[in-house]
């Protein structure tokens, strides 16, 4: 069964003001190590949407969702997509821009 | 009736301590089954199981056609199975109006205005749960259950720590949705309540499970009496009886 389109805005949108929020963090120690924040390493890129990602299953065990995303029969697949797509989808988007400036 | 949710000799251990070892559970459509139990006797892994919540170490869990060596929680969900946990469902992140919109758009609910109505929430619609308090968070919970329409409810000690109103409320809704056909099993210690508000007992204990039958009949049942009710806890006419 698919998360329907309220359920999936609802999550995304959450996870991604948290990555959005964990990436000016980081984004402050990569100038800090002398890296442009927007042309980071791929390593570096996937190493951030992981980290991202762990931050939005630590949110939803801290707010004990696991039972109402059970209840709205989001299983794992979905849940790790949710987690994952948003940060994946910011860190392109940088990526991008990074690019494009050249 | 056939039941439409059948958990047959479950077994489940944590850390080397066996908690059940051959565990069965019913949950029959049109019936308010309860399953009773002492503190730590396995009833919430039980019906954890029984949600998909916990993996058994052995046995099956069937729901309606379907056998499940490991059932899963949102397949379970899909199918028609609501689990009300003994903490909080609805999450803090989100209003209550938001969290029945969620149940109403993946599953086609109920009407939630009809439903917050039911259940005496409708004034507290677009607050978050955790500013609620608990007897209203339990209802906005109802209400979640009534806007999905399952066919099958799991509600683990629904009545602890609710005000007398509050799980007057409770077993009416619980009732009315066993009249609609929904199966539900619920636990708990509230003895009183809910052998009143019960169709069937249950009894856990020492890792397996007994079907005791109606209330009435359940109250009668010696070990049941000794081990679990005490002796206090006798009913009003066997008292007037002796």
């Amino acid at each position: 069964m698919l998360p329907n389109r309220t359920l999936v805005a609802t999550y995304v949108t959450r996870h991604f003001r948290l990555w959005a929020l964990l990436r000016v963090g980081l984004s402050g120690l990569f100038l800090l190590a002398g890296t442009d924040p927007l042309r980071v390493s791929p390593l570096t890129l996937g190493a951030t949407v992981v980290f991202a990602a762990v931050v939005s299953l630590v949110e939803l065990r801290r707010r004990r969702e696991r039972d109402l995303l059970g209840n709205l029969g989001v299983g794992a697949v979905a849940l790790a997509a949710m987690v994952m797509v948003p940060p994946l989808t910011g860190e392109l988007l940088l990526r991008a821009v990074g690019t494009f400036r050249g | 009736m056939t039941a439409l949710l059948r958990v047959e000799s479950v077994a489940k251990s944590f850390a080397g301590r066996r908690v059940l070892s051959s565990a069965s559970l019913r949950a029959v459509p049109g019936e308010l089954r309860v399953l009773f139990g002492r503190n730590g006797i396995g009833k919430s892994t039980l019906l954890k199981i029984a949600a998909g919540r916990v993996a058994p170490d052995g046995g099956t869990v069937h729901f309606g056609n379907h056998a499940y060596l490991h059932a899963r929680p949102h397949r379970l969900a899909a199918v028609g199975l609501f689990y009300l946990p003994d903490a909080d469902l609805l999450s803090s992140a989100f209003t209550v109006r938001h969290q029945l919109v969620l149940f109403q758009r993946q599953f086609g609910g109920g009407d939630i205005g009809e439903a917050a109505a039911r259940v005496g929430i409708a004034a507290r619609l677009d607050q978050r749960p955790d500013t609620l308090s608990g007897g209203e968070r339990r209802r906005a919970e109802l209400a979640a259950v009534l806007v999905r329409r399952p066919t099958c409810l799991l509600a683990d000690e629904p009545y602890r720590g609710l005000a007398p109103r509050d799980a007057e409320v409770l077993t009416t809704v619980l009732r009315a949705l066993a009249a609609d056909g929904v199966a539900v099993l619920v636990t708990g210690h509230e003895v009183p309540t809910l052998l009143d508000a019960a169709d069937h007992i249950t009894w856990c204990t020492s890792g397996t499970t007994y079907e005791l039958g109606p209330p009435a009949v359940a109250v009668q049942h010696g070990a049941f009496r000794r081990e679990y009710l005490g002796p206090w806890r006798i009913p009003l006419n066997s008292r007037e009886e002796r």
